[in-house]
């Protein structure tokens, strides 16, 4: 559901989050060796076409994580619905890792204050959010990720105090409401449910489901 | 009994997963989500159950330390509760009104509840917490409604531990305090002074992710005291813990007296059943306030709540289940140590919850209840256990077997 913005922290999360990701995308950019090299645009708002490419796709999560996590300190320092979710939080470290891309941040929860940082946390983790596969990550950035069924499956990896994660997952979701990310439209009507046309044929079930 | 050779693995529960992911939205929600629990490391789908054990979709057996989250209060599948509820469904579940059988329960929960002069039926807890709380405002005219940060009563708007859905509007009169806070409590009193309809609070405190409190000395006289004087009505939110530490409500236990008190989880040994009993001074605003659902009157549940009722009374299950938590507990602590581990075990004998001291990211935790289930023994890392009257002597010394195992398992990680 989206929540009211402020345009005040809108204001900030542009300025300590989003340039920041721009400057990033830029010498991220210059350093992949993808043909023709992705620019800005492509690492940061990539088109469905543009993640194609495992270069754009790959330097896409990787930013896409870092500008929510650096937002998201910003989030906890500015913005009222962010406040409202870390009150309920326990504090603690979170670690949150996409090895495939080598992506390996940390924020710290205390006192309703976030701080964050690369490699290594100040502490133990409390939490650790791992993604085994980078397009799991993608998918989550995009929103397009049924996360309880990630984890149940495996393909996404959250380990010690699930409170934490989840009050800062709804703090990292929060960007979206900031920053949208364009949503594909509508699904088409399901075929079985459109007025004159045939049943179509079905794959068999794996097993009889009755 | 599934030893550890025996172990069969969780693949039939994985597979069930993957289908439902793709026709279930989080594949399986709510508080049986794998997501709090051990994901890929426990059974995700049960098939049957018997006593005080139950097996997977894989075939794996497990002495039952959850209980179904409480429910199965006797145990599984109860003899006496099933054939009370068998020749209910020969004469009809559901029908155009509600049956004796709704006249007879609350009677019968009217003469067992000491401060109940009347009661009502719902199906989950959620039904009643939620109208308790609307009974109050009805009662008192009044909008806010105070609660224990943390506490759980339910999965409704105003109370959900969830965020998904939820608007500032729907939480807007709802203020929390610490547990055992009584200043905190006395001061959100003050702030709100003549607005306050209700306080809701478990008689004891059970968060998931820690240890349970019970009441400080003092606690709840003081609740009750205030709320006395400034006319708010207390609720008790026995859900979780009704009926397995007093049979006249947790209340008793704890020495104090709500105004209305809300039951669910064991009342059915797993019928779907819930209860909300009142004294007569809320029984007209309780009757201005609309209580529905299409099966709440349903004759079954209502008929396996009598006869569990009857079961526990006659065994004395309270008795039984404090006795076998106590040895559960002393049991695990004693293995623990031999394997120089120290452990934090809380809440009431028969809603135990043990965890490692120091063990901040709860990785002991879940290598432990990891472990045991491997070895036919179900133990929850983050959230309260439940005994029930089924758990004999023998499954807990098989318990004690594999916690010993279990706990080597844990030493050995560092």
């Amino acid at each position: 559901m989206r929540k009211p913005t402020h345009p005040t922290v809108y204001l900030r999360l542009l300025a300590g989050a989003v340039l920041p990701a721009f400057r990033d995308a830029a010498t991220l950019g210059r350093a992949l060796d993808g043909r023709p090299r992705p620019g800005w645009r492509e690492l940061l708002l990539p088109r469905a076409d543009d993640l194609q490419s495992e270069a754009v796709a790959r330097g896409h999560t990787g930013l896409g994580f870092g500008m929510a996590l650096r937002g998201a300190a910003i989030l906890a320092a500015r913005d009222s619905v962010a406040q409202a979710v870390l009150a309920s939080a326990p504090d603690g470290v979170a670690r949150f890792q996409i090895p495939e891309i080598g992506f390996d941040r940390w924020l710290e929860l205390t006192a309703g204050g976030l701080r964050g940082g690369r490699g290594t946390p100040p502490g133990a983790a409390d939490v650790t959010v791992c993604f085994p596969r980078y397009r799991t990550a993608l998918a989550a950035l995009r929103q397009e990720l049924d996360t309880m069924a990630a984890i149940g499956a495996g393909e996404l990896v959250v380990t010690g105090v699930i409170p934490l994660a989840d009050r800062l997952n709804v703090v990292l979701e929060r960007m979206a409401d900031y920053f949208p990310i364009p949503k594909a439209g509508p699904p088409p009507p399901h075929p079985a449910r459109q007025p004159g046309r045939a049943q179509p044929e079905r794959a068999a079930p794996v097993a009889p489901s009755k | 009994m599934s030893g550890p050779a025996e172990h069969k693995g969780y693949a039939e529960s994985r597979r069930l997963f993957a289908r439902a992911s793709r026709v279930t939205p989080g594949g399986i929600y709510g508080h049986t989500s794998p997501v709090v629990a051990v994901p890929g490391d426990f059974p995700y789908y049960a098939a049957r159950g018997e006593g005080g054990r139950y097996w997977d979709a894989d075939g794996n057996e497990f002495i039952d330390f959850m209980c179904a989250y409480g429910p199965m209060v006797l145990g599984h599948h109860h003899p006496e509760v099933e054939a009370a509820a068998e020749k209910q469904r020969r004469a009809g579940d559901c029908f155009n009104h509600p049956t004796e059988a709704m006249v007879e329960l609350a009677e019968r929960l009217v003469a067992l509840v000491e401060i109940a002069d009347w009661a009502v039926f719902g199906k989950n807890g959620a039904d009643m917490t939620t109208w308790a709380g609307q009974v109050a405002r009805e009662f008192t005219g009044r909008k806010k409604i105070l609660k224990v940060r943390q506490g759980y009563h339910g999965s409704h708007a105003w109370c959900s531990p969830g965020h998904g859905g939820i608007i500032a509007e729907d939480r807007a009169h709802i203020h929390s305090f610490a547990w055992n806070d009584l200043d905190e409590f006395r001061d959100l009193v003050r702030r709100h002074r003549g607005q306050v309809a209700a306080l809701i609070a478990s008689p004891y405190h059970h968060p998931t992710f820690g240890d349970s409190a019970l009441p400080a000395p003092g606690f709840w006289a003081g609740v009750q005291e205030t709320c006395r004087h400034e006319g708010i009505v207390l609720i008790g939110d026995d859900v979780r813990a009704g009926f397995r530490l007093h049979l006249g409500g947790s209340h008793r236990h704890f020495g104090f007296e709500p105004d209305l008190v809300c039951f669910s989880k064991a009342l059915g040994n797993g019928h779907a059943i819930s209860a909300t009993l009142g004294r007569a001074e809320l029984k007209v605003a309780a009757s201005r306030v609309f209580l529905t659902g299409s099966f709440w009157h349903s004759a079954v549940a209502m008929r396996a709540a009598l006869a569990t009722l009857a079961v526990l009374e006659r065994d004395d299950g309270i008795g039984q289940m404090r006795q076998t938590g106590e040895k559960l507990r002393a049991g695990l602590q004693a293995r623990a140590q031999r394997h120089g581990l120290e452990v934090v075990c809380s809440g009431p004998p028969a809603l135990p919850f043990m965890r490692f001291a120091g063990d901040t990211d709860w990785r002991r935790q879940r290598t432990f209840c990891a472990d045991i289930a491997r070895r036919g023994v179900f133990f929850h890392p983050h959230h309260n256990w439940f005994v029930c009257t089924a758990h004999t002597d023998a499954d807990l010394a098989t318990t004690f077997d594999a916690a010993d195992a279990a706990f080597a398992a844990v030493k050995a990680l560092g």
